[in-house]
């Protein structure tokens, strides 16, 4: 009876150690987008979202086959400003997505695995060498940036991949890379005893280091060089105007994406369903009506933001 | 699939062993785990094909005994553990950190076969080590959490890896699973989720390896009840005295202390005098009031 009471403490101990979770409160801002999930094709997890504007939008889930109890497949969903049509993307290529235009996009996934769409279909190949898990990508025409938790880029140039590893990415696990209309890689450089930084690669190929400040940078956002955002994982973004970061404190809740839309607009969103709304001066929680984790938001001028995660597509009302 | 290996170490499947993974398949999706295979997406070519590439470079029993019986796959047992682990482990991963652990597991070993003696080709020859792969493991958690607290994706990670005697019986010991026509993988990422994953703080892994340590020692003790079994008994209390051992000096150096503080500082107290009057109570607690869960424990532990 002791031990067992002992063993409840534990336990009990163990609950204790939750990482806090805060949900908005207020009126519910947000709705679901019914997405046209193939017949056979259950819970659908969204990943990415990510579109070049309102009317070339991709969406990219994991879902779970009614027939195979298996591990989850890779789909799609493409918004061509009135009608969404779906798409399988194979070989789980389901952690990140980056359209280039209506004929182009990259999706990546598990175990180097990296899928293309031609404008009518994805193709997957599998990046000679790489054994691991690829987690973002950005592209442009011939032009893909990888992050893979490693301290390089994996970078395609319309023939080969190869591994990019600027210095200061040394000892580092990169997670995230974000690209600028203009062809501009930002990517977050954190490594312990130094002052968390973005790390930016110009079009012309130099890198540079900008330090950000305390706390660690875990996503990028910007809608341009002079409205950049490098978040962290819960307390503090900071925002650059093109010339200095500014630190604006968080809710507190993990964050697991974000988007810029403006310097007066941007979006974060994270566990149990939390998404924070940037209107200029400081982050507002916004209900979203689901516990359940957001992963990804898209938030580009001129159409409804869009948020994904467990609980499916969610647009702003 | 593909590769040089990827037939040989093919995954059995019989009815009992489909029968026995789907078990293990309920048990860890009503526990909110996911223990089916990463990839079995047939459309495309994503899995993990490492541990089977280089399946003759892995440590392990194998050819090394020429005991066909023995033998399901004739290559290293470690090949065998480490490409079921890599592939049904970690399904859910919100922070990267399962992500990290699998990239630094590929760059450790890989660079340890790229050290091996070369053969007249050039090619690496020979085997790695236990030691090699162990490392290679304790290295792997320590760098990615250590990355994911430096930029704040999960600063509360501190789970350390499972004591070496535990992780040796999964090396050696899971291969004869799939000699019995079970399929290895299901158990084995869902022992590796439920005991080591990477994500939990130092505590929360503490206490889940505690209480398998005291139910490994509980069943040990039943064994030892009957003289033809003594000798087994008395290796699995061993093995779960060894790991609570172990378990507890690494946790405490991942800063499980540290994590006792605040408001939970008396309760913490109270647990503090528990373990100091030894972790052997928290499994007898487990123990008496499980012991089937005890015997599912033990071989889930032996599994990685």
């Amino acid at each position: 009876m002791k031990s067992a009471l002992i063993a409840i403490a534990l336990l009990g101990l163990v609950g204790c150690m939750k990482k806090k979770t805060a949900i908005a409160t207020g009126p519910v801002e947000w709705e679901p987008v019914a997405l046209p999930v193939p017949a056979g094709y259950a819970k659908v997890v969204v990943k990415s979202v990510r579109g070049t504007g309102p009317d070339d939008v991709w969406v990219l889930a994991a879902a779970q086959r009614t027939d195979d109890r298996g591990a989850p497949y890779g789909l799609s969903f493409h918004f061509d400003g009135t009608t969404w049509r779906a798409a399988e993307v194979p070989a789980r290529a389901t952690k990140a997505i980056w359209p280039v235009s209506p004929t182009e996009a990259w999706a990546v996934g598990a175990y180097g695995t990296v899928a293309r769409w031609d404008g009518q279909r994805w193709t997957a190949t599998k990046i000679e060498g790489v054994d691991f898990d690829l987690l973002d990508v950005v592209a442009w025409h011939d032009d893909v940036w990888v992050a893979a938790a490693g301290p390089e880029l994996l970078h395609f140039d319309g023939a080969r991949w190869r591994k990019e590893a600027p210095p200061e990415l040394a000892g580092t696990s990169v997670h995230e890379v974000f690209g600028e209309a203009d062809g501009t890689v930002l990517v977050p450089r954190n490594l312990a005893g130094k002052v968390p930084a973005v790390l930016r690669r110009s079009p012309d190929g130099a890198w540079r280091l900008d330090e950000v400040g305390p706390g660690g940078v875990v996503h990028l956002a910007g809608s341009s060089p002079a409205d950049r955002w490098a978040i962290g994982a819960m307390e503090l973004a900071y925002h650059s105007d093109g010339r200095a970061w500014r630190a604006t404190p968080l809710a507190g809740t993990r964050t697991l994406g974000a988007w810029a839309t403006s310097p007066t607009e941007a979006y974060l969103v994270g566990v149990g369903g939390s998404i924070q709304r940037w209107d200029g001066a400081a982050w507002q929680p916004s209900a979203s009506g689901t516990d359940a984790d957001l992963w990804t938001v898209f938030a580009p001028p001129g159409m409804k933001p869009l948020v994904g995660g467990a609980a499916g597509l969610l647009r702003r009302k | 699939m593909g590769g040089p290996n990827d037939a040989a170490m093919a995954e059995p499947h019989t009815w009992w062993g489909d029968t026995f993974n789907a078990g293990v398949n309920a048990l860890t999706a009503a526990t909110g785990y996911d223990s089916h295979r990463v990839t079995d997406n047939p459309a495309g070519p994503a899995d993990n094909p490492f541990y089977r590439d280089n399946a003759s470079h892995m440590p392990g029993w194998g050819n090394t005994f020429g005991l066909d019986f023995l033998d399901p796959h004739g290559l290293p047992s470690g090949a065998t553990a480490q490409d079921r682990a890599t592939n049904y482990v970690g399904q859910d991963d919100p922070t990267g950190v399962w992500a990290d652990v699998r990239r630094r597991l590929v760059d450790n070993e890989g660079a340890a076969i790229n050290a091996l003696p070369k053969d007249a080709a050039g090619n690496p020859d020979g085997n790695i080590s236990f030691l090699d792969v162990y490392g290679a493991h304790v290295d792997a958690y320590s760098g990615a959490q250590q990355a994911a607290h430096a930029d704040g994706r999960d600063p509360t990670a501190n789970n350390s890896f499972v004591d070496p005697a535990s992780f040796a019986l999964a090396m050696y010991g899971a291969p004869l699973m799939e000699h019995l026509g079970i399929n290895a993988g299901p158990i084995t990422g869902a022992s590796i989720d439920y005991f080591n994953d990477p994500t939990d703080s130092a505590t929360s892994g503490w206490a889940k390896r505690m209480g398998l340590a005291g139910a490994e020692m509980g069943a040990g003790a039943a064994m030892m009840l009957n003289p033809l079994t003594a000798p087994l008994g008395l290796a699995t209390m061993g093995l779960g005295a060894f790991g609570g051992v172990w378990n507890t000096a690494t946790a405490v150096g991942n800063g499980m202390l540290g994590e006792w503080g605040g408001a939970i500082a008396d309760g913490a107290s109270a647990a503090g005098g528990a373990i100091a009057s030894g972790a052997q109570a928290v499994g007898g607690a487990i123990s008496d009031g499980a012991s089937w869960v005890g015997d599912g424990l033990g071989n889930l532990t032996g599994l990685w």
